[in-house]
């Protein structure tokens, strides 16, 4: 362990009740025995509760930066609430050494109905800094929060990114030797949070101990230099920023297909058998009949081995293997798989035809078809493959079949993707630069 | 490096009235400013958008003494000889049994009132349930200076001991913040036990000489009032401010014995339950 450390969380562990019944029965189960002078053992679960923090532990010193990602639910913002002592864990013990500040939800406390000056007497307050000091620096903060001139309106009347910004100047104020941060960095426009970055660099190069939550790669990325990546409570990995990073991405694809099977399954059950199919994707494809006499009995994708896989490295060749009955005589039959992003719908298409691969007239029968998809430039993600067979001489699909299957692509070890978590494509870029005297 | 080291670890149970009472202390001491900046907030923006501002704390009490008035002037109530103008022994008895109940809400009410604070801010939970009693300290002011203004209408001459009033009061507050603490402790948790304790304590109020003078035959009513701390706080008061009576001495120190103890039991049920009173906010 450093001598030189200011945060050092050990073996940290907070548990709740996962419903309000089983909280409000164990809640007045342990204060009467704690009224009575006993311990509540909290090491271990009882009936209907989870571990929303389990066993975490790590040690900052000073200057250093610590980003925590992961989705929703996974325990990050009850970290913090054990780091800002809002909570108390139920095993294990955090040490802060220095003056502590916490960005966790700018413009708490503002009353609605006060101006935005004399709310920042009271923001001030909350954050324990001296009615002098407040007024020395409320000019700074006004000019921070960029509010000249609705500084005496009510702040009701201010929209939220005002209020926000209001909120976040009061707390830039302070200047603590920890500082804990929120989720608080999108906040306002493009000059603001560049404010809010510079503010938290300058910090930074002081030598103050950042802890920032964050579901935004870029921030992640820019602030920090280690970083946690909790799931479920615990964390998966931890270790150097982009390292984290890449495996925050690729848990994100996996947990994107996760749900995307979740709600094709309740989409399926909720419509019934008849699943308009723009809407219920067929994953089982084994039951499709389709009246123009072709049917797409199964889709899987496999790696240059020959074996199905979930997912692939970025940059990975996959093969897109159908296997398609056909019933009767079909001429200029052409193949088309459709490629889906979490984000957005028809990204690519892969198309027989467009590929060099015309099939003038086929014959009934049952026919393998595969594809290999050579330097894929998917960026990490999560991706979903419809399937079509249509005919140049026929308008319509001989048969369509939605989402039958998947692929999540993965982060590669040598580069980190952390620029735009919508971007679908890698561009085989190369960039070059030559200086020129001004 | 010899900087303060703060500590947030797991419960060792350990926790007793001496150390309660310490940290309470503490931490009241060391957010001071917060509290008053917060009971500044408060209490000006209650007053905004309304047509009345600041003349409505004056224009409530007003406005139920009018009620009391209509009641005794059409005979609904016969309290019997009550020694002083009957307005005057309502508006001084309700005062203070309304300081009670209100002390005991607005310090339930903070906590809940300010949950979002105490789920985001480092601020003491103590700080913020007890910034709502400012208002209450502001109340009774007003309440003495109404209660002035009705004896000169009713020329009514009051003990010297009027002068003493709001002293006299400061057990009733002590005893509405202790029961306050410990509802707000176990409120927060079951949010229908607040509402359970206060109708209860509305029943308490007819076995109290509030309204009239709770001089029962019943020898088990009797013996319930004559047990209540809250006889002595809202009588003793009240006798000795306006007729100079200081025959329920003993049972109002007795009172304050118990509004003092119910503060310690109060403060040490907060901090003993603070953590799971916060979770579940």
């Amino acid at each position: 362990m450093s001598q030189n450390w200011t945060v050092r969380a050990e073996g940290l562990s907070k548990k709740f009740g996962r419903s309000l019944k089983n909280s409000m029965r164990y809640g007045l189960m342990d204060s009467l025995t704690q009224l009575t002078g006993r311990r509540v053992a909290g090491e271990e679960l009882r009936e209907g509760e989870f571990w929303a923090v389990k066993d975490v532990s790590f040690e900052l010193n000073r200057g250093d930066s610590l980003g925590v990602m992961g989705v929703n639910g996974s325990g990050k913002s009850t970290l913090l609430r054990l780091l800002t002592g809002v909570y108390r864990p139920d095993v294990g013990r955090v040490s802060l050494r220095g003056t502590t500040g916490a960005l966790i939800a700018a413009g708490a406390g503002f009353a609605p109905m006060l101006t935005g000056r004399e709310n920042i007497f009271v923001n001030g307050a909350l954050l324990g800094m001296p009615r002098a000091t407040i007024e020395k620096r409320i000019d700074e903060i006004i000019a921070f929060a960029e509010l000249e001139g609705f500084l005496d309106m009510p702040v009701k009347n201010y929209s939220s990114g005002m209020v926000v910004r209001l909120g976040f100047a009061i707390a830039a104020m302070s200047e603590p030797e920890i500082l804990i941060v929120d989720e608080v960095l999108a906040v306002g426009d493009v000059n603001f949070q560049k404010k809010c970055y510079d503010y938290l660099f300058r910090l930074k190069r002081s030598g103050t101990t950042i802890i920032l939550v964050s579901h935004s790669v870029g921030a992640v990325w820019a602030v920090c230099d280690r970083a946690i990546f909790m799931d479920r409570g615990e964390v998966l990995v931890s270790g150097a920023v982009e390292d984290v990073i890449r495996a925050y991405d690729d848990q994100n694809a996996r947990a994107a297909k996760i749900a995307a099977h979740k709600v094709d399954d309740l989409s399926r059950k909720r419509l019934g058998d008849q699943p308009p199919q723009s809407v219920a994707p067929a994953l089982d494809l084994s039951e499709k009949e389709s009246n123009f006499g072709v049917t797409c009995r199964d889709i899987c994708v496999s790696g240059n081995d020959g074996d199905q896989r979930p997912d692939f490295l970025f940059g990975e060749d996959f093969i897109i293997s159908a296997t398609v009955d056909v019933t009767k005589p079909i001429d200029n039959f052409i193949l088309r798989y459709v490629i889906d992003a979490a984000h957005y719908r028809n990204v690519c298409t892969i198309d027989s035809y467009e590929c060099g691969y015309p099939l003038k007239n086929i014959e009934p029968g049952r026919y393998n078809f595969s594809v290999r998809i050579r330097n894929p430039n998917l960026r990490p993600g999560f991706y979903s493959l419809n399937v079509a067979a249509v005919s140049k001489d026929f308008g319509l699909h001989l048969f369509l079949a939605h989402k039958v299957a998947s692929i999540v692509v993965r982060s590669p070890a040598d580069r980190l993707f952390y620029s735009d978590p919508t971007a679908i494509f890698q561009l085989d870029a190369a960039f070059h630069s030559v200086k020129k005297d001004l | 490096m010899d900087k303060k080291i703060t500590i947030y670890e797991a419960d060792d149970g350990r926790l007793t009235v001496i150390s309660a009472i310490r940290i309470a202390l503490s931490d009241l001491h060391m957010s001071a400013p917060l509290i008053w900046r917060l009971f500044v907030r408060d209490f000006t923006a209650q007053f905004r958008q309304r047509i009345f501002g600041y003349f409505w704390v004056v224009l409530s009490p007003i406005l139920s003494i009018a009620g009391y008035w209509f009641m005794a002037a059409t005979g609904f109530l016969r309290p019997g000889a009550v020694g002083i103008p009957y307005v005057l022994f309502l508006y001084v008895g309700t005062s203070i049994w309304g300081l009670f109940i209100t002390t005991m809400v607005t310090i339930n009410g903070s906590v809940l009132a300010n949950g979002d604070l105490l789920m985001r801010t480092s601020a003491p939970p103590i700080a913020l349930a007890l910034a709502g009693m400012a208002n209450l300290v502001y109340t009774v002011l007003v309440n003495t200076i109404v209660l002035c203004l009705l004896l000169a209408v009713a020329r009514f001459a009051p003990s010297p001991f009027i002068l003493i009033y709001p002293l006299l009061l400061l057990p009733t507050l002590i005893l509405g913040t202790g029961l306050g603490l410990v509802l707000a402790s176990i409120g927060v948790i079951a949010r229908d036990i607040t509402t359970m304790a206060i109708s209860g304590f509305g029943v308490l109020m007819f076995l109290t000489p509030v309204i009239y003078d709770a001089k029962f035959e019943n020898l088990i009513l009797a013996t319930v009032v004559a047990f209540n701390p809250l006889t002595y706080l809202v009588s003793f008061p009240r006798d000795l401010s306006m007729l100079g009576n200081a025959q329920l001495w003993a049972g109002y120190l007795a009172g304050c014995g118990v509004a003092v103890l119910s503060l310690v039991f109060g403060v040490y049920c907060f901090y003993l339950v603070k953590d799971r009173m916060i979770e579940r906010l």
